[in-house]
């Protein structure tokens, strides 16, 4: 147990997420609630496992989520590829100084950060370390929050492809790295869920 | 349930056995497994699909955009540049591309490369659509089979890509006017070419120029073939009148050449590519037959050579056989004296040999021709070209009535005696006369003639003094003299009239005369029929 902490898990009890009825688990940490017959489980199971795989695959696909063109302009004689950063630099050099922080922000710095982050997690809890556990849960509770935001490109990505197809004049298509961004966005989320914070305060009591 | 009731943990209720469906390795490790293959099949066709990197060089990468600005054949992408950075030396720009894959076998030695941008010439318009798109690198596919990645990059779009079919040929000019890359060539009006280089070859100093003709029309370029420069207006004043020629308005402004062959040519076996050609200053030379034999003669001429230039006429009998080459002037220190030689051309083929198939004499030597034509009177002569333009050209004639002459045949070129022209006969006459009339004592004759002068005003005063006494004294006795002649004349009339008395004396006397006459005839008659009676006297009376 953590320091100072009387956890319902060291007493075997659980509560279902879907009825909010208490249970007594027996030997194993899984079993199905007595009250309404959903799966209850005193820490979410494999945990860090699914939120390591999750992750990795996440790490994996930043790469061309990066490198890759998001966007393909075409306007009159011209056809362009943007990828995330060089967006960004255009958004800067053409004057839109608040456009391009806030794109870079949820586009590059807090995609990033959440994989840092979340490794950080996962790392830590995984060798059971006491290392400032009350930061590292206000961490995850950030982590959690802010996860939805940095599908931002995406949707404008959406709004812009759907709106800008003046066939002759302009089109706006989007490239492959767009999916892989969204794919990083979508599987932090899932990672950042897949992670039961309390396990940081298990392991470390242990 | 009283919320505030402790909890009894034990009389909670056990769960029930959960889903029990557990494989080994959890199923969330696909996940990280597809994703690795995604990326992995990303990355290892990018790394398929990269095509060579090249680098061209630039005077300027003026209009070159990194991550922008695109190479296109036949507009199709095939490269996007990468970096755009400074020579070592600064002279140049350095571009680094990145080619497409299946560019690759274009990549060879001649490939060439060139900044596309806005065009505004002469001859036409070009890369309208890269005001919308921006500059993009033009690319032409070399011929040769050596791959290369360095190349460095034409200022100005080529004239000829290098799958147009047609023929290269090499024009050397002297001059070149308003030819430039791009000019074109016409074929009697219709443009079949354009010069698509020029340069200056520095051994020969001379404008080298390529033109390309495009196919069919290159079958038309024989070895006989000539080029002439088509540009701007060729306006000629000669006897006939004026006559403007010119190829089109564009070549006016832009300058053009054009290629005929003679209507005698017998050649029709088109050129070789390559085959060098002589651009000639216009129509009428560039369709001359070719001299290819020429003699040089100098002249010394005692007169001023103003209106003589290089260039212009050598005549014989009015037959243009050759033209001056060079004037010039020489000093001699031994007897401190100008000369001022003239150098001719003569092209003896101009010349030509009359009944030469049927003479069994060999051709003379030229050089003994001259001697014996000198012999003969042979001379040089400045005359007038046009009163107008004072142009003076160089007159080759017999002048029989010229002292003999001997031409030093050792010293090349060869002088032939000159004599002087019509102007300067003309001149050294005037000449003459002025000064005979500068030697007139002119001074002299002018006193005189003042003194003459005041005598002469003297003599009109006293005239006028005389007159005038004339008319105060003389007048008026004249008019007496004349009332009394008047008086004189009727009395004369009135004495000669039938009435007067004269007339009666007169007839009187004139019948007394008649009278007498007859006593005269009688006396004769007597005389004549008695002339002893002279000496005896008249016989008495008969009884």
């Amino acid at each position: 147990m953590g320091p100072g902490v009387i956890s319902a898990c060291a007493y075997g009890i659980c509560a279902c997420d879907t009825c909010g009825s208490h249970c007594r688990l027996r030997t194993r940490r899984v079993g199905a609630c007595p009250t309404c017959g959903a799966t209850v489980y005193a820490r979410k199971p494999r945990s860090l496992v699914r939120a390591a795989a999750l992750l990795i695959a996440a790490v994996i696909l930043y790469l061309p989520a990066n490198l890759l063109p998001i966007m393909h302009t075409a306007t009159a004689g011209s056809a362009e590829d943007d990828t995330i950063m060089s967006g960004v630099v255009a958004l800067w050099s053409g004057g839109s100084w608040p456009l391009a922080v806030l794109v870079f922000c949820a586009s590059i710095v807090v995609p990033t950060l959440k994989l840092v982050a979340l490794a950080l997690l996962i790392v830590t809890t995984h060798r059971r370390a006491h290392w400032r556990l009350r930061e590292r849960t206000e961490l995850y509770r950030l982590i959690e929050w802010i996860g939805r935001w940095s599908m931002l490109d995406v949707y404008v990505l959406a709004l812009l492809v759907a709106l800008v197809q003046l066939d002759a004049v302009a089109t706006i298509e989007p490239g492959p790295g767009a999916g892989a961004f969204a794919a990083v966005v979508v599987l932090t989320v899932l990672s950042a869920r897949a992670f039961d914070p309390r396990l940081m305060w298990d392991r470390a009591g242990s | 349930m009283n919320p505030e009731d402790p909890v009894d943990i034990d009389a909670l209720p056990v769960a029930g056995p959960g889903a029990t469906h557990r494989t080994p390795i959890p199923l969330v490790w696909l996940i990280p497994i597809v994703a690795a293959v995604i990326g992995g099949w990303i990355a290892v066709h990018s790394i398929l699909q990269r095509g060579p990197a090249i680098t061209v060089s630039f005077a300027d990468a003026e209009g070159i955009e990194v991550g922008k600005t695109k190479v296109r054949y036949k507009n199709v992408d095939l490269g996007l540049v990468r970096l755009v950075t400074l020579a070592p030396d600064h002279h140049s720009v350095k571009v680094a591309i990145d080619m497409v894959k299946s560019a690759e076998p274009f990549l060879v030695k001649g490939t060439r490369f060139w900044i596309v941008r806005p065009r505004l010439g002469t001859t036409g318009v070009s890369g309208i659509g890269t005001l919308l798109s921006g500059d993009y690198l033009g690319m032409d596919i070399g011929t040769d089979r050596d791959p290369a990645r360095q190349f460095v990059g034409l200022e100005a779009p080529p004239v000829i890509v290098g799958d147009a079919p047609g023929r290269e040929y090499v024009l050397e000019a002297h001059d070149l006017g308003s030819l430039g890359i791009g000019a074109p060539a016409y074929f009697r009006h219709i443009q079949v070419g354009r010069v698509s280089s020029v340069a200056f070859d520095q051994s020969d100093h001379e404008m080298v120029l390529k033109v390309f003709v495009s196919a069919p029309y290159d079958q038309l370029v024989t070895s006989d073939t000539r080029f002439w420069h088509a540009s701007g207006l060729d306006v000629a004043v000669n006897s006939d009148g004026v006559r403007v020629q010119t190829e089109s308005l564009a070549t006016i402004l832009a300058g053009g050449l054009a290629f005929d062959s003679p209507v005698d040519t017998s050649n029709s076996t088109a050129a070789a590519a390559e085959t060098r050609f002589r651009l000639a200053e216009n129509r009428d030379a560039a369709m001359k037959a070719p001299d290819n034999i020429s003699d040089q003669y100098l002249l010394y001429f005692n007169e001023s050579l103003r209106g003589l230039s290089v260039g212009a006429t050598v005549d014989f009998h009015g037959v243009e056989i050759g033209e001056v080459v060079a004037m010039n002037v020489e000093y001699d220190r031994a007897t401190a004296k100008f000369a001022f030689p003239v150098l001719i051309n003569v092209y003896p083929e101009r010349i030509r040999a009359r009944y030469r198939s049927a003479s069994k004499m060999p051709l003379m030597d030229t050089h003994t021709l001259v001697v014996s034509m000198v012999e003969h009177g042979f001379r040089a002569q400045l005359r007038t070209a046009s009163l107008l333009t004072g142009k003076l050209y160089v007159a080759l004639d017999f002048f029989p009535q010229e002292p003999v002459a001997h031409l030093a045949t050792d010293d090349l070129p060869l002088h032939l005696p000159t004599i002087p022209g019509n102007l300067e006969e003309l001149q050294s006459t005037v000449t003459s006369v002025a000064q005979k009339l500068d030697q007139l004592p002119l001074g002299a004759i002018a006193s005189k003639l003042n003194v003459a002068a005041g005598s002469l005003e003297r003599t009109l005063a006293t005239t006028n003094q005389l007159m005038s006494r004339l008319d105060a004294e003389v007048v008026p006795a004249a008019a007496g003299a004349l009332t009394q002649a008047r008086q004189t004349l009727a009395q004369t009339q009135a004495t000669l009239s039938p009435e007067g008395s004269l007339q009666g004396d007169l007839h009187d006397s004139l019948s007394s005369v008649a009278r007498a006459a007859d006593s005269l005839r009688t006396l004769a008659e007597y005389l004549d029929a008695h002339p002893e009676s002279l000496l005896r006297g008249k016989p008495a009376d008969p009884p």
